[in-house]
């Protein structure tokens, strides 16, 4: 508990053990939609990128976690029950506001999600994308409308 | 050591400093502009990578204090429920704009007269329409001739689409009779003036890796600078130098390297938004300036207005279009002109937003507890992705001298140039016009089948319109430049961003204020032989 402040690294090996353990809470697996839950290898290494700007306040948030589950459950949060651990998130909101962001964007920017969704998993550019023109007759009522200016 | 004097100084190569130079460039005078970016490379924009959406809101934030550039000054906003968004580089703010292109009505131009508030502009709509059309050929716009909310006015390209989120959305306004018409918009529709049309790519607010949209470093630029203009890129003015007799010098400025260095002018003009011009002017105090340059209205800096806007959006069970499509969509203006019958004067625009990328909308989701966590969570990001759209009401803000921008005593700059502060306060006709339009949102939202229906107001990071903070006037103790953008108290410096608003309007600005860049360039023009008389 000591390593996860004033660690050299961004995050250390128990900060990231940490982390995994609540990014799969976070995103589970699904065998249904066949995706990988948020502690995939890929995707997590990019929440690491992502969240170390931020490293500082999280592993306070961490470290306050570990402090709460061990005074209420006398054990690591890596050793509660899932919805032992799912209560305890529950109560953590400066860790949710910090973690959340950075694990839905991790996972929803790998191309596999995406193509699972049905999405494009490819960068926007140079591809572009596909909108339908529409149908311009919706504006006929509109046309007939008098002047809405005024003329001073 | 060569002298380093130019005829016109411009500082700030943003849009109206790259129109203006663009204007001045056929006089033939040695015209210099000084832009504290640089030159941006299309392939760095976050669309031409995977992760465009983390991209879009670090490296490409339009909120200077998280980019946090080397190019960019720091802002404090925190006397201010609204933070200033911009972009600093050779296209200034328009690198990140969304390219909405409304006119000013001609209203606009006539607050006082018609309905008692603020000031009328010393200009009207007639004034300006040539200057329109002239920048609406120079940027490139698209959209559809005979809408009903404006004058008749040209469309040089076919609307963006309509879309799916559009067509809902439509549906919506016709069900309640309300009016909407496609937004101008300053995105190429088809090829023009050697740029590339659109395709779709749907991240115009973090720059276009496509070059579709109209941002100055691919509009004007490349023109003004074939046509003789010197653009300086990482050059960040300090201070404009005043002469003895009272007139403006030329600025003092840093370099890439640091250095410091000085060029001198006959003409200086200011290009550097509604927040930079009046840092710029009030950094430079000199013995005959000691409250800052063109500062004895005591007006620089004051009557700063931003646009609050309103956000309304609801979840339906068809797709939306998402972050596919130009942001750009349709507008509505039924609720512009002021009615006795409602409790706020002046009015605003409803503007389409199509949605946002699946990142975006699970991560909103997520933290605002809409989206599941756990167990649920794949069921419910699907219920939200690609099915969420609405729109953002721009309210129209009046002057108020107390919303200003002043010198932060602490805060600076890279080059330890002190840096802007805050004030600002939305008013009580602003807020009221605000829930009115998230009310009227709600219902076109309703109207158009939309469920769960989510509204934010104020956006707090949406301080994209700076306006207002060296007015222009006729009347030297109430404003800062004359009605053709001379400083009252110089008469060789200039102002031509939208500092000098004299009011806002229920619009995006852009367009009105490169118009006015080009009037003022044309002012310049017909009064060479007389400039400074
Ligand atoms: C995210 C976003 C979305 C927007 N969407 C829209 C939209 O849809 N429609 C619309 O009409 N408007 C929109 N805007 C606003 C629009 O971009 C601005 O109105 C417009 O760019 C302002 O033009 P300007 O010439 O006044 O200043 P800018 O374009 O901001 O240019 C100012 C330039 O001056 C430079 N500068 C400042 N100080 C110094 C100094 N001391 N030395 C050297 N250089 C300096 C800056 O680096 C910058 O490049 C948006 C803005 C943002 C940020």
């Amino acid at each position: 508990m000591d390593k996860l402040v004033g660690s050299s690294l961004p995050f250390s090996q128990e900060a990231r053990s940490l982390l995994r353990s609540i990014a799969i809470l976070l995103i589970p697996k699904s065998e249904e939609h066949e995706l990988p839950g948020g502690n995939d290898d890929a995707i997590f290494a990019h929440f690491l990128e992502l969240a170390g700007p931020n490293s500082a306040n999280i592993n306070q948030c961490l470290f306050d976690l570990q402090k709460k589950s061990i005074n209420e459950y006398d054990d690591s949060f890596l050793k509660l029950q899932s919805n032992q651990q799912l209560a305890m998130l529950h109560t953590c909101s400066n860790l949710l506001e910090v973690l959340i962001p950075n694990i839905a964007f991790a996972y929803y920017q790998d191309p596999r999600i995406l193509s699972a969704l049905s999405l494009k998993d490819s960068p926007p550019f140079p591809g572009g994308n596909v909108v339908e023109e529409g149908d311009w007759s919706l504006l006929d009522p509109v046309r007939k409308r008098k002047p809405l200016y005024r003329i001073p | 050591m060569t002298r380093d004097h130019v005829d016109v100084l411009v500082i700030g190569a943003g849009a109206s400093g790259a129109a203006v130079a663009w204007s001045l460039a056929e006089t033939k005078m040695k015209i210099v502009c000084l832009e504290q970016g640089d030159w941006v490379n299309p392939q760095d924009y976050p669309s031409a990578h995977m992760d465009w959406e983390s991209r879009w809101l670090n490296q490409f934030s339009y909120d200077p204090n998280i980019r946090a550039r080397e190019t960019d000054y720091p802002v404090n906003n925190t006397d201010s429920p609204i933070q200033v968004a911009n972009f600093n580089g050779v296209g200034g703010s328009t690198i990140l704009y969304a390219g909405h292109f409304p006119r000013f009505h001609p209203s606009d131009f006539r607050v006082k007269t018609l309905d008692g508030v603020a000031e009328d502009w010393p200009i009207d709509y007639q004034t300006l329409e040539h200057f329109y059309d002239e920048n609406d050929r120079m940027m490139g716009v698209s959209g559809l001739q005979g809408d009903p909310a404006y004058p008749p006015k040209p469309a040089l390209m076919p609307p963006v689409p309509l879309g799916k989120s559009g067509t809902i959305l439509a549906n919506g306004f016709n069900k309640l009779g309300w009016h909407w018409w496609p937004s101008d918009s300053a995105v190429a529709t088809k090829q023009y003036d050697g740029r590339d049309q659109c395709i779709n790519l749907g991240a115009c607010v973090a720059g276009c890796a496509q070059g579709a949209k109209a941002s100055t470093d691919i509009t004007y630029w490349p023109h003004a600078i074939r046509a003789g203009v010197e653009l300086r890129t990482r050059c960040r003015v300090r201070e404009i130098i005043v002469r003895k007799d009272g007139m403006a010098g030329g600025a003092i400025y840093y370099d890439k390297r640091g250095a410091e260095r000085k060029i001198t002018a006959e003409v200086v003009i200011l290009a550097c938004n509604g927040v930079g011009t009046p840092r710029l002017l009030l950094n430079s105090k000199s013995k005959l300036f000691p409250d800052g340059m063109a500062n004895s209205s005591g007006l620089v800096g004051k009557n700063l207005m931003l646009h609050p806007y309103s956000a309304i959006f609801a979840r339906f069970n068809s797709e939306t279009d998402g972050a596919r499509g130009p942001g750009n969509c349709i507008w509505s203006q039924e609720f512009y002109e002021t009615d006795s019958s409602r409790n706020f004067v002046r009015g605003f625009t409803f503007e389409i937003a199509r949605g946002m990328g699946p990142a975006l909308t699970v991560a909103r989701g997520m933290a605002e507890g809409r989206i599941a966590w756990g167990a649920n969570h794949h069921l419910s990001a699907r219920e939200a992705i690609n099915r969420i759209t609405g729109m953002v009401g721009i309210c129209e803000d009046l002057p108020d001298e107390n919303n200003q921008v002043t010198l932060d005593p602490h805060l600076k700059d890279p080059d330890g140039i002190p840096a802007p502060k805050l004030h600002y306060v939305i008013s009580e006709n602003t807020k009221r016009m605000l829930e009115f339009s998230l009310a009227r949102g709600a219902e076109i939202l309703d109207a158009a089948g939309g469920k769960d229906i989510q509204t934010i107001a104020p956006i707090p990071d949406g301080g994209w319109h700076l306006m207002g903070t060296a007015r222009m006037g006729t009347d030297k103790n109430k404003s800062v430049v004359n009605e053709w953008g001379r400083c009252h108290d110089i008469k060789n410096l200039f102002i031509v961003d939208g500092s000098i608003f004299v009011t806002s309007a229920g619009v995006n600005p852009t367009r009105t204020i490169q118009a006015l860049a080009l009037y003022i360039a044309d002012s310049i023009k017909h009064r060479l032989a007389t400039l400074f008389d």
